[in-house]
């Protein structure tokens, strides 16, 4: 039998299979492919290279909080505080912002992408029109008191007409009304925490981002804590769980609790003697408080004694990153109530707070305005700063001062809801990509002033606001440089204060020749305190009552934005954050409104389930979480991510600029 | 072989149990631990579609509330290094889970994981997460990436290991000085440090006269579902009575209960 | 069972055998030429310079690896020989002031953490040990990219079945536990992982 062609390829086969267990084929095949299993090809890869150390300030928010980075080629790729800091959560994941999705990497013109060249140039023309034609120009500046404020008022100051508004950190709310009640200049007052032993805060987020963080958190977790926190809100926030004493006010009663405060120091504990006093505050029913409040009279009563005893106690109200200043009225009442603890100008309580020695500075710039005493329609052509404060603002509020047809021009590293409405937006560089400059914490009581330094270059396709500046006419000669140099100079001439280095703070060294050189190494100048507080005087004002927001039988709820510092705004939340705030719920995450179970119950809404919020502005989808700890009838609404600014424009905005409060209504989507 | 002979045998290294004690009466549910969490061991944000249940989350900072009452209590929770009887190394059908001998240090090896997912069924603590998604970061950003940590790939469970790459720098910066011991605080994860009211405090539960050792040892202390024997190294101390309760019982408030995976 | 089967046979072995030992290696390894050259052997003879002269530890016990331009430079600035290799990397890199993108034989993948610091500062061992006589080559040899990994050649070594493998030919995960067994020294999977 002889074998057929078939036969012998099939011996052929079987020979090359023998073959092959003697070869490196399958071996080899086998474990390739095991390593390619374990190391997807498409998996990003991390960087390699040297790893250096920086240390800086943070210039996400006004805080400027020191941090040490970590970098590998250049790039920074982690950050830690410096000793004695306290980096927030954003911080830790500030230096991401770069990336962000939202990031502009073009012009805008309407909300639609152009080119740089062309906004630039159609944008210098609007003002050059209204350079011409005598229109109002304004700059919109949310971090007050920097070098680059100063240049944007010498920029101001080549025009016929113009205004420089700001929109400054909510922290001062209570300090700008008592600048109001004694005579002195805004931004210069501060609170001595440090030395104070009752600090009774009304609405004021003081434990979760408020002010420079570190501050206040390091006198919480002392060892041995002598001072003691009360904390009246409706809100089931971080605060006021920390807090020794939280007073669950109902919704929109801040007003009444701390005119019924007022009323029961004078009456009970002669609060006030030797101040000439109107009647009408001691006849403020305590009451009334109570019944406003839905707090015992006895709690009010126990709150009062405490502040009439355990002194020094001072007030703090505002602050709320998204929820705004508390109406004027309520500020003007803590600050009289503040004048009756005998905290204005004394240890522990207001303090004056030592101008930052300035440049000479030539005559005619334009005086401050905030926005919301900036007159209504006046603003002709508007140039939004890029710097954040870290709040969020209902775009209401920018829009009631402007004229009809008027030219918006947005400088910004990131699309938001602003740019949408912005006629232009020029891309400015992101934080992190320029040096910013960090001046005092707002609330504290020592001027202080650092610089941010920038961790990656600065990108193609972006301009300085400087530049931008220049471009716009003003001229060439006055640059940022000069004036933040002049700045260091005049602190060199007045020798005040220390220099600490933000890798080692206790190695201070009194301010001398190289301010400059140390401030862009790595420090923070932090003036000298006074040696005794000065007192502040204060004529005691009548104090309008407030009326509170009413339900309605369509609108029977009453709803407050709520979110934390850096989480809406101007700027988007770096995207980690933002991520750990979706997922943990430590603080509101994007598109959620917290309610109380019964609440929740009445309307048939369940936990996790989608509803619809409605104000009388409007409405937007929502989804539903229940927490016990929130007063009945009341519906905490998250200000967070994309659509924050959205949801922030259904609080309608009060003549003197609050938006705390909107009657609401909430019903299953 | 000759060339065998000439090989040095080190002394053993020193036996290390790595563990931290929280303090909840200092924990102010900022979430700074989170994010440094998260930013030192290269997690991704993730897609929007991660929620509770399927984002990274190798320390997570749950809030409770005591019952029929508005006191909260922050309580952060990450791999507790359990000692004994590990349960997702026994479980693990893979061995990519193992308990470090010379550290103590639960480790989890993501290269070797093939999504089973048991040990996240077994772990009582919910400390694990499973990659639903490769991870992603927008172009350019891999330059800040961490590069003492691999990202780890779709299909895998990973899990907090005490920031191994700060174990590896501080090694190696003790290597610099010829030196194969650690000294004590040379070596902290990354959550320790971020915290702003030094709430949790890191060292060898193996030396006794560590800061850690003598905090363990206090009646303040405990650990979460002790009776399951498990031996975490994670210990956690209060004064409030209801939230030491709770840990006996080993549960949170109803409305912030999360599974997972 | 005929001849021809058995020649058949025969011929299927042998050419596998071929196709398996001489074809399926050239195919499997990507072999790409290092940007610039570089002798060993003139480094560390004429030149008398040591590993660590240009293969550094900085301070934080970290590896620096392949030394960066700024080392070359205060000798290379001006060609110091007379090669056309020396001439092309001071053309290529050194007058543009550009890095070489040297391609590593050792490279491990991203989830290998690897202590230079505690193999030579602690346990006192030498580059040779695992790298070979790299010091000694005259020139640097292409550099082989395994198609299905993306590892280096070097990775496994020089041998395709690794049978009689010597140290220094291979940095094989085996290869570590192999050296880490003999030396008692033990170490958790994150020991060498990340």
């Amino acid at each position: 039998m002889s074998a057929t062609r078939r036969d012998l390829l099939l011996m052929t086969a079987a020979g090359a299979g023998v073959g092959m267990v003697f070869t490196p084929v399958p071996w080899k095949l086998l474990d390739d492919v095991s390593i390619w299993t374990q190391n997807w090809s498409w998996l990003p890869k991390h960087p390699r290279g040297e790893i250096t150390i920086t240390h800086t300030v943070c210039p996400l928010c006004p805080a400027g909080c020191g941090m040490k980075v970590r970098r590998v080629n250049e790039a920074p790729f982690a950050v830690s505080s410096t000793p004695g800091g306290a980096l927030c959560a954003r911080g830790f994941a500030g230096h991401q912002l770069p990336f962000h999705q939202s990031r502009l990497r073009t012009a805008l013109h309407r909300g639609k992408a152009a080119p740089l060249a062309e906004a630039l140039e159609d944008a210098a023309a609007a003002v050059e029109r209204a350079r011409r034609s005598g229109a109002v120009v304004a700059v919109l500046d949310q971090r007050p008191g920097r070098m680059v404020s100063v240049l944007y008022r010498q920029f101001l100051a080549g025009f016929p007409r113009a205004q420089y508004v700001t929109l400054p950190a909510p922290e001062e709310g209570t300090l700008r009304a008592v600048a109001e009640l004694t005579g002195r200049p805004p931004r210069s007052l501060g609170y001595d925490f440090e030395r104070s032993r009752t600090i009774f805060s009304v609405g004021a987020p003081l434990l979760d981002h408020w002010g420079a963080p570190g501050r206040l958190l390091r006198l919480w977790g002392a060892p041995e804590r002598k001072i003691r926190f009360w904390h009246a809100a409706s809100g089931n926030s971080r605060t006021a769980a920390l807090s020794d004493r939280w007073m669950a006010i109902r919704p929109d009663s801040e007003h009444a609790l701390v005119r019924g405060l007022i009323s029961i120091l004078i009456r009970e504990h002669g609060a006030g003697a030797g101040l000439a006093l109107p009647a009408s505050l001691s006849a403020f029913p305590p009451e009334e408080a109570a019944a406003r409040t839905g707090v015992p009279l006895a709690q009010i009563q126990e709150l009062a004694r405490e502040l009439a005893t355990a002194r020094p106690a001072v007030a703090v109200g505002g602050g709320d990153p998204v929820a705004g200043p508390l109406p004027a009225a309520t500020e003007q009442a803590l600050s009289v109530l503040n004048a009756l603890l005998g905290a204005l100008g004394t240890p522990g309580g207001i303090v004056e707070r030592r101008p930052v020695p300035q440049p000479t500075l030539p005559p005619g710039l334009p005086a401050e305005t905030t926005l919301a005493r900036a007159p209504a329609r006046s603003i002709d052509v508007l140039i939004v700063d890029s710097a954040s404060s870290g709040c969020a603002w209902p775009l209401e509020l920018i829009q009631d001062k402007l004229a009809p047809d008027a030219v918006t021009i947005h400088l910004s590293a990131f699309r938001t809801a602003w740019t949408a409405q912005a006629t232009w937006t020029l891309p400015v560089p992101a934080p992190f990509e320029a040096w910013e400059e960090i001046p005092e914490t707002p609330g504290s009581r020592l001027a202080s002033w650092s610089l941010a330094k920038p961790l990656f270059p600065m990108p193609e396709g972006a301009i300085s606001p400087e530049a931008v500046l220049h471009r716009f006419g003003l001229p060439e000669d006055q640059t940022l440089d000069a004036l933040l140099q002049a700045k260091a100079a005049a602190i060199e001439k007045a020798g005040r204060g220390v220099v600490r280095p933000l890798a080692e703070p206790d190695e201070s060294s009194p301010v001398g020749e190289g301010l400059w050189d140390q401030l862009t190494e790595g420090a923070v100048w932090v003036d000298d305190p006074e040696p005794a507080p000065r007192p502040l005087r204060a004529a005691i004002p009548d104090l309008p009552d407030l009326p509170q927001v009413a339900s309605t039988a369509q609108f029977p709820l009453l709803a407050t934005p709520a979110g934390s510092r850096g989480g809406a705004g101007s700027m988007p939340s770096p995207p980690l954050a933002s991520k750990l705030t979706r997922e943990s719920h430590l603080e509101p995450a994007a598109g959620e409104v917290r309610v109380h179970p019964r609440t929740a119950e009445s309307l048939g809404l369940k936990h996790r389930g989608r509803a619809v919020l409605a104000t009388p502005k409007g409405e937007t989808a929502v989804v539903v979480r229940t927490d016990p700890g929130m007063a009945d009838g009341f519906v905490e609404v998250a200000i967070e991510g994309d659509r924050g600014a959205e949801t922030l424009a259904l609080f309608p905005v009060s003549r003197d600029g609050a938006w705390r409060w909107s009657p609401a209504q909430l019903r299953r989507a | 072989m000759a060339a065998q002979a000439k090989i040095p045998t080190p002394p053993p290294q020193k036996q290390r149990r790595y563990g931290m004690v929280i303090d909840l009466d200092r924990c102010t549910g900022c979430g700074a631990c989170m994010t440094a969490c998260a930013v030192e061991n290269n997690v991704p944000s993730g897609p929007p579609e991660a929620d509770e249940r399927k984002g990274i989350n190798l320390m997570r900072v749950f809030t409770v509330r005591e019952r029929n009452s508005r006191r909260t209590a922050f309580i952060p929770i990450l791999c507790m290094q359990c000692g004994d009887r590990t349960p997702c190394e026994t479980v693990c059908p893979q061995q990519a889970v193992e308990v470090d001998p010379l550290t103590g240090i639960v480790e989890q090896m993501p290269q070797r994981c093939l999504g089973c997912r048991y040990c996240m069924a077994a772990c009582p603590y919910q400390a694990r997460t499973f990659n639903w998604w490769d991870p992603a970061w927008p172009a350019g950003m891999e330059t800040t990436l961490n590069p003492g940590v691999a990202p780890r790939m779709r299909g895998v469970v990973e899990k907090c290991d005490l920031c191994h790459s700060r174990l590896h720098a501080a090694e190696d910066r003790a290597a610099a000085e010829g030196r194969r011991d650690l000294n004590p605080g040379e070596y902290v994860p990354a959550c320790v440090e971020a915290c702003p009211t030094q709430a949790i405090v890191f060292g060898d539960l193996a030396d006794k006269a560590s800061e850690v050792s003598r905090l363990a040892a206090q009646p303040e202390s405990f650990r979460w579902l002790e009776r399951l024997g498990t031996g975490p190294k994670v210990y956690y101390r209060t004064r409030r009575r209801w939230v030491r309760d709770l840990a006996r019982q080993g549960g949170a408030a109803p409305n912030q209960e999360v599974t997972r995976g | 069972m005929n001849l021809r089967s058995v020649f058949s046979f025969l011929a299927g072995l042998a050419g596998m055998l071929a196709l398996g030992w001489l074809v399926f290696p050239a195919v499997l390894y990507e072999r790409i030429p290092q940007p610039a050259q570089f002798s060993h052997q003139v480094h560390t003879g004429e030149a008398g310079m040591s590993c660590s002269d240009c293969h550094a530890f900085r301070d934080d016990g970290s590896f620096a690896g392949i030394p960066r331009l700024e080392t070359c430079l205060p000798c290379h600035t001006e060609p110091a020989g007379e090669t056309p290799q020396e001439k092309h990397f001071i053309e290529a890199f050194v007058t543009p002031h550009r890095e070489v993108p040297w391609l590593v034989y050792s490279r491990q993948p991203d989830n290998v953490r690897f202590s230079h610091a505690r193999h030579v500062k602690v346990g006192e061992m030498a580059c040779e040990d695992c790298h070979g006589a790299v010091g000694e080559s005259a020139r640097l040899k292409d550099f082989q990219r395994n198609r299905i990994s993306g590892y280096s050649r070097d990775i496994w070594g020089p041998r395709m079945l690794r049978i009689g493998w010597k140290p220094g030919e291979g940095m094989k995960m085996s290869d570590c536990e192999d050296c880490h067994r003999q030396r008692s020294v033990v170490a958790g999977c994150l020991g060498c992982h990340k």
